[in-house]
């Protein structure tokens, strides 16, 4: 009896022990487990932080974070939008990775044509999200600053069957830059693409200037290779004239008679800022005109520094005044430069829409360029051509 | 008393055993499956009220996703569900380096047990049921284990929704978070042999052009859409197609209207405005494409080129 009592000990005394010494170990590993699931969680909790700073601009509760970069609170919300200095300041704010999340850019640009590996987008900044032992990639989409161009009929200038025919976009979906390329844009891509030649000329062309300003002195070929490498396309005056002329009904898809408004504004040719100062309705040039038309007159306007102008129907800006701008025209190739700038005051015959000059893409002097009707100031020697590229998207 | 103990033991260590299991399988799913970056197949089970019970002691099919692992392969997952019968239910979350979609044995398993009222949801939008608010693009398990109610909430960062673009919009991708795309970190050391399509120099003219999509006369996808893999964009031009919409696509850079390039898709719309036949969309002069001035339309065969 007391030997059974005794064996019965020491086996319930060896099973405990198998039992304890399992629990252990298991526990250890299941405080790791632990840890990563919280880790995740975690992660995933810091992601929503990022898509909402990075696609709607919202930076309330962050502005202490930024204070490094008090130019960043000045932006309006939508310059706010995809904004890789917003996101670059906040990789440097210690107390806002101590307090959300450690966060790292590692490419400011990653497209199809330099990632290593399949991408669903077209082209993001890349970030990378740590904490604790786990770490995630985040790609942050560049789409914020496109516009969508609604599937309807439109007008086409094209003198080889009348003087306009018609062209639609139903059932292809084409997205276009709402403004010009910056030229924080072109550094993002000349550090992005390796395969450039001739980058390093371009470099120092833009590396002192303003990153919010339209890139200028870029060729033809550079600008196609730019939208190219982002996979997209060099902008056309087809889709530019659709996105920026008034189509007059907006309920309705169709369109009745050709309509190529001269202005953005309104189908109307009797009305707006351009009209008025050429009917001398109004006596002079002033801030107001100018956040429409950036024209000549605005250079000597201290507060008048935003030069895009108007939105459109669609919602793109500079379509008149401000920079020279180069597109393709697949039916005019001589017709290729928006010559409706600040190199001509406002009752400039230029500041109409669909209205173009010539640039032959090589050069930025005068002998480059073919003015038509109306030639720029004599004072003006060397011309700054901007550019914006377009996309099509899969339904 | 000794007995008690012993049971009671038994009981503490089956139930710390269960919440383990528990941790595990969560650990398991969530360090892999929100990073797919394809939904491949969805079980008709999908999104229902009701628990599954039918076929009772069947292993179905849920879901399967792919995705690329820290060296850059690829990744399937599937998820599998026994229905409750003579036992309850298992989830088995199953990742493997081919299609699981067909085999709930092969690959890496990981099971949860004891599984009842089982309900299985990806939300296309943030739906409150079961108690709870399911948001959208997200993968709910949902369920029961030992009369415990369990959700294990997924979220499925890099699947897209279909998009509904109007004015205004951009082109943000439509995911649970718009705009924004979550993998793991690659290896440094891990490298792919470049998959895309197509070199910046690339045009139609020189007969150099990758076609990313494409559709035959009788309107039979003669090769499936394959230009989210064109290295430098993509384009639309009118094919051989008679059906409307079909255009031919290929990759690289546009250049429309020009000599020897395809012309510039007009519309369908736009051509019956002119009052023109569109039963065979690609014919010399067709004025379904336009071109530079001083060209005309002409159909090689393929594609409505100016010339």
């Amino acid at each position: 009896m007391m030997n059974k009592r005794i064996i019965f000990t020491i086996l319930f005394a060896i099973l405990l022990s198998g039992v304890g010494g399992y629990f252990l170990y298991g526990k250890a590993k299941l405080d790791q487990d632990v840890r990563i699931n919280a880790e995740y969680r975690k992660l995933y909790s810091a992601i929503e932080v990022f898509q909402k700073i990075w696609t709607e601009g919202e930076l309330s509760g962050l502005e202490s974070h930024l204070k490094d970069c008090p130019s960043s609170l000045k932006l309006s919300r939508e310059k706010k939008k995809c904004s890789r200095e917003i996101l670059h300041c906040l990789s440097k704010n210690q107390e806002f990775k101590r307090k959300y999340i450690n966060l790292e850019i590692k490419r400011p640009l990653v497209s199809k044509a330099n990632s290593q590996s399949p991408i669903n987008f077209s082209s993001a900044l890349e970030l990378e999200l740590s904490y604790g032992g786990t770490s995630l990639v985040l790609h942050l989409e560049y789409g914020c600053h496109k516009a969508f161009l609604p599937h309807r009929i439109y007008t086409l200038e094209d003198s080889n069957s009348r003087k306009y025919s018609w062209w639609d976009n139903i059932g292809r979906n084409l997205f276009i830059d709402k403004t010009l390329v910056k030229n924080g844009d072109i550094l993002d891509w000349l550090k992005a693409d390796s395969d450039l030649k001739g980058g390093d000329e371009i470099f120092k062309l833009i590396v002192n200037s303003d990153e919010s300003l339209p890139a200028v002195g870029l060729s033809q070929k550079e600008m196609v290779r730019y939208c190219a490498f982002r996979g997209e396309q060099l902008m056309d005056t087809v889709l530019f004239d659709a996105a920026s002329m008034h189509p007059g009904d907006l309920n309705s898809n169709q369109m009745r008679f050709p309509l190529r408004s001269m202005w953005p504004w309104d189908y109307k040719k009797k009305i707006g800022t351009i009209y008025n100062y050429r009917n001398k309705k109004i006596k002079e040039v002033t801030l107001k005109e100018c956040n429409q038309v950036f024209s000549r007159e605005c250079l000597e306007i201290e507060k008048a520094k935003d030069r895009e102008g108007t939105h459109t129907w669609t919602g793109i800006r500079s379509v008149l005044g401000g920079s020279l701008e180069y597109f393709r025209n697949p039916v005019y190739p001589k017709k290729n430069l928006k010559a409706s700038s600040h190199l001509y005051n406002l009752d400039s015959p230029w500041h109409e829409l669909g209205k173009r000059a010539w640039w032959d893409g090589t050069g930025f002097h005068i002998q480059n360029f073919n003015f038509r009707f109306a030639d720029p100031p004599e004072s003006v020697k060397k011309f700054d051509v901007a550019f914006r590229c377009y996309k099509e998207e899969r339904s | 008393m000794k007995m008690t103990l012993i049971l009671f033991c038994l009981m503490f260590l089956s139930s710390c055993l269960q919440e383990k299991e528990k941790i595990i399988f969560e650990r398991e799913v969530l360090n892999s499956l929100p990073f797919s970056s394809q939904l491949l197949k969805l079980s008709p089970k999908v999104n229902r009220d009701s628990e599954i019970l039918r076929p009772p002691n069947t292993w179905i099919n849920l879901v399967e996703t792919i995705s690329l692992n820290e060296n850059g392969e690829n990744v399937f997952h599937c998820l599998f569900y026994k229905v409750t019968g003579k036992e309850e239910g298992v989830i088995r979350y199953i990742t493997h380096n081919q299609s699981c979609f067909e085999n709930y044995q092969d690959g890496s398993l990981t099971d949860l047990k004891k599984v009842t009222e089982f309900k299985f949801w990806i939300p296309v939008f943030d739906k409150k049921i079961f108690g709870k608010l399911l948001k959208r693009g997200y993968l709910y398990l949902i369920g029961k284990r030992d009369g415990t109610s369990f959700s294990i909430e997924i979220p499925l960062f890099n699947i897209g929704l279909k998009s509904n673009w109007k004015r205004f919009s951009n082109n943000l991708s439509d995911n649970i978070f718009k705009g924004v795309f979550v993998s793991k970190s690659l290896k440094p050391s891990s490298r792919r042999a470049n998959q895309t399509l197509g070199k910046i120099a690339d045009n139609y003219r020189d007969k150099k052009i990758e076609v990313c999509h494409e559709f035959a006369r009788d309107c039979t996808e003669t090769m499936s859409f394959r230009c989210d893999k064109c290295r430098y964009g993509w384009y639309s031009a009118i094919g051989v197609s008679t059906c409307p919409g079909q255009y031919i696509r290929f990759c690289g850079v546009n250049r429309c209207g020009e000599r020897g390039q395809p012309a510039c898709p007009r519309g369908i719309e736009s051509a019956r405005k002119m009052e023109i036949d569109n039963a065979m969309l690609c014919y010399d002069g067709s004025p379904l494409g336009f071109c530079r001035r001083g060209l005309k339309t002409v159909c090689d065969g393929r594609t409505l080129i100016c010339l």
